[in-house]
């Protein structure tokens, strides 16, 4: 196979990508989130709070929102904006930016 | 011989600069180690393999920086491998012998094993010739030599107690009088990290000595710190908490594996920083470090058996500076990246500029400055 032909394929598979991304898929924002949804299910932060548990002890796990505070809309998973929002209105600075649409 | 062209220029600069990176050598030298090794060719190399487990060799032609044959055929001209040349037989010895009677004074020779001096050196021979009499030889011809892994470095396990072959290693035979006296680096590990064999005959092949090294003569970029300075677990030590057995919690967590025998606290290595061609390491499989790089580690007592507390470096108490930057990663940080900030790739003290910089959407938070602060100094204290 040649460069030219080789280097052609390359390039349609990215526009492919592009045009896959574009199509409203999130991006992972959370190395928590284990199926790359770019959403927390329920599953996925219990094992984290599990994780803060045995890793970091009780004080690591108290620290961490319940679910349900996070999930601000009610859809049973913890988008990115969720997280921030939830956040940036806790710690002492403030939140200066609102979120993105 | 202008080595550049076997290579390209972008290659062959790039090998410099990672072997100069290894060696912590600052980053000028990269240039200068291009250029002593294009001025000074291919070293003769001869490698001899006396009483150990041929560990060490699969070492060497497991080293990925720089990668065994860009080291045999741009660097050194390894003349002699009983080990790699065993189908050769006879053709072998015959060359290495050539090689030694060209080369005298130029030769660079590399041992691994340690060597039999009881029974008059008949418990390990090549060819019919007992090592110690093949180590006087090659040693008589030899610029430098170099020690690879615990055997040759101090007689590693067939020195150990009652040590029945009489074995030694090649400072112990240089120190008795029983071998010329050499200039000498030790290698110690079992085996040592593949990248520094490669490095460490890079620096010699361009430079003409060897590196900078402690008062066992290990190379100080390399053995200059613990095992426990940059474990992966040492957060985990700092906080008190240690795994009790093999499968319990605590070692399924990555827990720190102290109490289950880890030497890394008193071993001298490079396995926690280069890891295994960049892979891993035994702490980081879940393995206690057995401190294979210290002088007489088969007989320092049993394995998976806890240190002497006594022994142990003290450990610094938190300040509250670092418990003030722990919640604050938990209160943010941990929604996104690992429990264990050890883990984190970014340097702690470039976290500011990389949260206010406005790159990273979640990161759009504006802690203040007091916060950041202990975050960064809980950061370092956790890597």
């Amino acid at each position: 196979m040649s460069i030219h032909r080789l280097s052609l394929i390359v390039l349609v598979g990215m526009f492919a990508a592009a045009q896959a991304g574009s199509a409203g898929t999130p991006e992972v924002f959370s190395r928590h989130d284990l199926d790359g949804d770019g959403y927390l299910s329920r599953a996925e932060y219990q094992r984290l709070q599990q994780d803060c548990l045995e890793r970091r002890g009780e004080r690591c796990r108290r620290a961490l929102y319940r679910f349900e505070s996070l999930d601000a809309d009610g859809d049973d998973r913890i988008s990115e904006d969720e997280i921030i929002n939830r956040l940036g209105r806790r710690h002492r600075g403030g939140r200066s930016e609102p979120s993105r649409e | 011989m202008n080595i550049v062209p076997q290579t390209s220029r972008r290659a062959f600069l790039k090998f410099c600069a990672l072997s100069a990176s290894l060696l912590a050598l600052p980053p000028e030298a990269a240039r200068l180690l291009a250029e002593g090794l294009v001025r000074r060719g291919r070293v003769p190399v001869i490698w001899l393999s006396f009483q150990e487990c041929t560990g060490c060799t699969e070492s060497l032609t497991r080293s990925a920086a720089p990668s065994l044959e860009r080291l045999l055929f741009e660097s050194i001209s390894l003349d002699y491998h009983h080990t790699l040349q065993a189908a050769a037989g006879a053709a072998a010895e015959r060359a290495r012998d050539k090689v030694l009677a060209a080369a005298a004074g130029e030769l660079l020779l590399i041992v691994d094993g340690a060597v039999p001096t009881a029974l008059d050196g008949a418990c390990s021979t090549i060819a019919g010739e007992a090592n110690l009499s093949l180590l006087r030889r090659c040693l008589a011809a030899a610029q430098a030599v170099l020690a690879v892994g615990s055997c040759a470095s101090d007689g590693g396990l067939p020195a150990a107690a009652p040590n029945p072959t009489g074995a030694y290693g090649l400072a112990e035979l240089m120190r008795r009088g029983m071998v010329p006296v050499r200039p000498l680096l030790n290698l110690p590990g079992c085996p040592p990290v593949p990248d520094v064999i490669g490095a460490v005959l890079a620096y010699r092949v361009a430079f003409g000595t060897f590196p900078p090294q402690d008062a066992q003569g290990r190379p100080l970029a390399f053995y200059g710190e613990t095992i426990h300075d940059r474990c992966s677990r040492r957060g985990h030590y700092e906080a008190g908490r240690f795994a009790k057995a093999f499968d319990d919690a605590g070692a399924r967590a990555g827990w720190c594996l102290l109490e289950l025998g880890c030497r890394g606290p008193l071993t001298h290595n490079a396995c926690a920083t280069l890891r295994w061609n960049g892979v891993s390491n035994p702490i980081e499989s879940g393995h206690p470090c057995l401190g294979c790089s210290e002088a007489g580690f088969w007989d320092r007592g049993r394995f998976y058996h806890p240190l002497d507390p006594a022994e142990l470096p003290p450990a610094p108490a938190p300040s509250d500076r670092v418990q003030q930057g722990a919640q604050v990663y938990e209160r943010h940080c941990i929604y996104c990246h690992d429990v264990d900030p050890a883990r984190l790739k970014t340097l702690p003290a470039e976290v500011p500029a990389l949260l206010r910089s406005d790159r990273i959407r979640a990161h759009r938070f504006r802690l203040e400055d007091d916060d950041m602060e202990a975050l960064v100094a809980y950061l370092r204290h956790a890597k």
